[in-house]
């Protein structure tokens, strides 16, 4: 068996007592990242991005890849306990979490949500190094109008996840697309939108605009709304499930594993689309769905597991295509690039120790977390203590000394602020900064595979279409767009967003 | 007289309209090219017209639907947010990490109503220390301490 002798390798690789220290590690603070609200994977991985160019590539993409899927697990902690998402991904899971924690279940809650999530982990890494060796293969017959479709898809499908109205999102979409056009143009050497200022002459650095819509803008809005929040978190008693729990929620953690690790492949996906989802399917397909939102323990296992599976099964599109497929993604490609690796097929035939590294690696950290969450959870609840008041001073520092490090530039500092300020105008006018991210990232690699395309078919634009593969993500994406349009979809996105 | 049902709406499609204006306005200058040879101008100009058809579009509609207003701006937390990090951009090259740590700190604390001058003072040289510790001698990221 091939996968057998390439997990060997993985193996190999991994088990040096650095890169599992570096796996700890991440665990450890994607956990810490996950439990605190207001600062994610994006701003952690950003911040610690600089710090990773002095060591080995396995041990900073080991270190990177614990954070984001760490911070699966850490967010559901504060989820149930508190009703207060310390994680995007982790938003569906208040809703039954937080309820299971008032009836005094939530140590079933945390279990559940933290098995699950080991299970989807592990399948996760499996389909990876299953998937991967044949999405290679395929990704050889891609193309130019190939990527230019798949990328297209992936911006329609981060609409999905935007609050609110969908002629926003798209509108953003275009927004984002023109921020990643600023820079020299690489065929012609044109410089545009850079009036005149050398630092933009390579294009808008991604860590200023993620820092700067993600982390300030959010900071900001979380200052406006004055109201308290409330520390008296339940008691956890108990951690162990009753066979009723295991019943009621093994069909569920195997359903959300299963739609989290689908839309965790897809561009654009990713953890909280996969959450989202098995919290629909749940609903939809329970004998009672009016048990859900008052303690249903599937609400709580599918999503938990769809976020965990997605966040492992996201790494495929950029390990085989070379295309980030979410924002966090974008960074770990920046991560290789600054390692000296090309994120794409390639990896795998030249660089085999790293990449089975590693998938590996993601295996043995999902069985670190189950240990960091499950023993350790009153440790990770007394950091919740920390209030606000202390805790933004020591975001922002954060982010300041992590854009200003990446390239020692303070140009860069001056344009977070600038994309602070539009973050939180973006919040006030209810415009989610996530779709326009993923395309500021893809806007240049769309733009050139676009003109390649292009070229490729002498300016007819039928070429998109007659390509077979290129064809069917087309109409993936069209069906996608007909579905979100229609206005009964509508309204139940809505509602769950409500909820 | 046309009232605006939704102040949300009607700005974020303004902003949109003002992005895609300022955006085409530029990339006119750049070579449009043909389909079959993009130039450099043709993206830029194709999706700023696209952000002014939508961004007109999201303002046709705020003044149809009712909708939520832009809410209660403070300028507290928005100057000194944004401030702090201004000010971390100006000092960290002249005046070193421990006094650019410190001063960004305390302006930031200021943000909130709630900030107290003993805590915060306290939080900026424990930052500083945190920063010095971990990011020059722990990660050796090339920092400069004290000013030159």
């Amino acid at each position: 068996m091939d996968i057998i002798t390439n997990l060997g390798i993985g193996l190999g690789a991994v088990l040096t007592p650095e890169n599992l220290l570096f796996c700890l590690l991440g665990c450890l603070l994607g956990t810490l990242i996950g439990v605190l609200p207001g600062i994610g994977p994006l701003v952690t991985i950003a911040l610690l991005l600089p710090a990773t160019f002095s060591l080995p590539p396995l041990s900073a993409l080991i270190m990177l890849a614990g954070i984001y899927y760490g911070a699966q697990y850490g967010g559901s902690t504060t989820s149930i306990l508190m009703n207060l998402p310390g994680e995007s991904s982790s938003v569906v899971t208040c809703i039954d979490g937080y309820q299971m924690a008032r009836q005094g279940r939530a140590g079933a809650a945390l279990s559940i949500s933290a098995l699950g999530s080991f299970f989807a982990g592990c399948v996760g890494t499996v389909l990876i190094a299953a998937l991967a060796p044949v999405l290679s293969l395929v990704a050889q017959k891609f193309s130019a109008p190939e990527y230019t479709s798949l990328m297209a898809f992936g911006l329609i499908a981060s609409v999905v996840l935007a609050h609110g109205s969908v002629v926003k999102a798209v509108a953003m979409i275009f927004l984002g697309l023109l921020f990643g056009l600023v820079g020299t143009d690489v065929n012609t050497g044109q410089q545009r939108f850079t009036f005149g200022i050398p630092e933009l002459s390579d294009g808008i650095g991604f860590v200023p605009v993620g820092m700067g819509l993600f982390a300030i803008g959010e900071v900001i809005a979380n200052l406006h709304n004055t109201q308290q929040r409330s520390f008296l978190t339940s008691k956890i008693t108990g951690l162990w499930l009753s066979r009723k729990d295991f019943k009621e929620s093994w069909k569920a953690v195997l359903r959300g594993t299963g739609v989290g690790s689908l839309l965790g492949i897809l561009p654009g996906g990713g953890a909280i689309l996969g959450s989202f989802a098995a919290y629909m399917v749940e609903k939809k397909i329970a004998k009672d769905p009016s048990r859900f939102g008052k303690g249903a323990i599937e609400g709580v296992a599918g999503p938990e597991s769809a976020n965990n599976a997605a966040a492992q099964t996201s790494f495929i599109p950029l390990l085989t295509l070379g295309i980030p497929a979410n924002p966090v993604m974008a960074l770990m490609m920046g991560a290789m690039m600054i390692q000296g690796i090309a994120p794409g097929a390639a990896v795998m035939a030249e660089r085999p120790q790293l990449f089975w590294g590693l998938i590996v690696s993601m295996w043995i950290g999902n069985l670190m977390l189950v240990i960091i969450n499950l023993p350790l959870i009153g440790i990770w609840v007394y950091f919740l203590r920390i209030p606000y008041r202390l805790m933004f001073p020591g975001i922002l520092m954060f982010c300041c000394i992590g854009v200003y490090s990446l390239n020692n530039s303070t140009f860069e500092v001056l344009m977070t602020v600038g994309f602070g300020l539009l973050g939180f105008v973006f919040i006030r006018l209810g415009c989610e900064p996530a779709p326009l991210i993923l395309a500021f990232v893809l806007g240049p690699l769309m733009e050139e595979n676009l003109r390649r395309a292009m070229l490729l078919s002498r300016g007819d634009p039928i070429i998109f279409v007659q390509r077979p593969i290129s064809a069917v993500i087309l109409a993936m994406a069209l069906a996608l767009l007909i579905v979100l349009v229609l206005p009964a979809i509508r309204k139940r996105r809505e509602e769950v967003f409500v909820e | 007289m046309i009232r605006v049902k939704s102040v949300q709406d009607f700005l974020a499609g303004l902003l949109f309209v003002a992005f895609g204006v300022i955006g085409a306005w530029i990339a006119q200058n750049y070579p449009f090219g043909t389909a079959v040879r993009m130039g450099p101008g043709y993206l830029p100009v194709v999706l700023s017209w696209c952000m002014i058809v939508l961004g007109a579009l999201i303002m046709g509609r705020s003044l149809v639907i009712e909708g939520p207003g832009f809410g209660a701006l403070k300028l507290r937390p928005l100057v000194f947010v944004l401030g702090c990090v201004l000010v971390y951009a100006l000092t960290i090259e002249k005046l070193g990490l421990v006094i650019s740590t410190f001063l960004t700190t305390v302006i930031c604390a200021y943000a909130d109503t709630e900030m107290r001058w003993v805590e915060t003072i306290l939080l900026g040289v424990a930052l500083s220390v945190f920063c010095v510790v971990t990011f020059v001698y722990g990660l050796s990221l090339p920092l400069s301490i004290w000013p030159d």
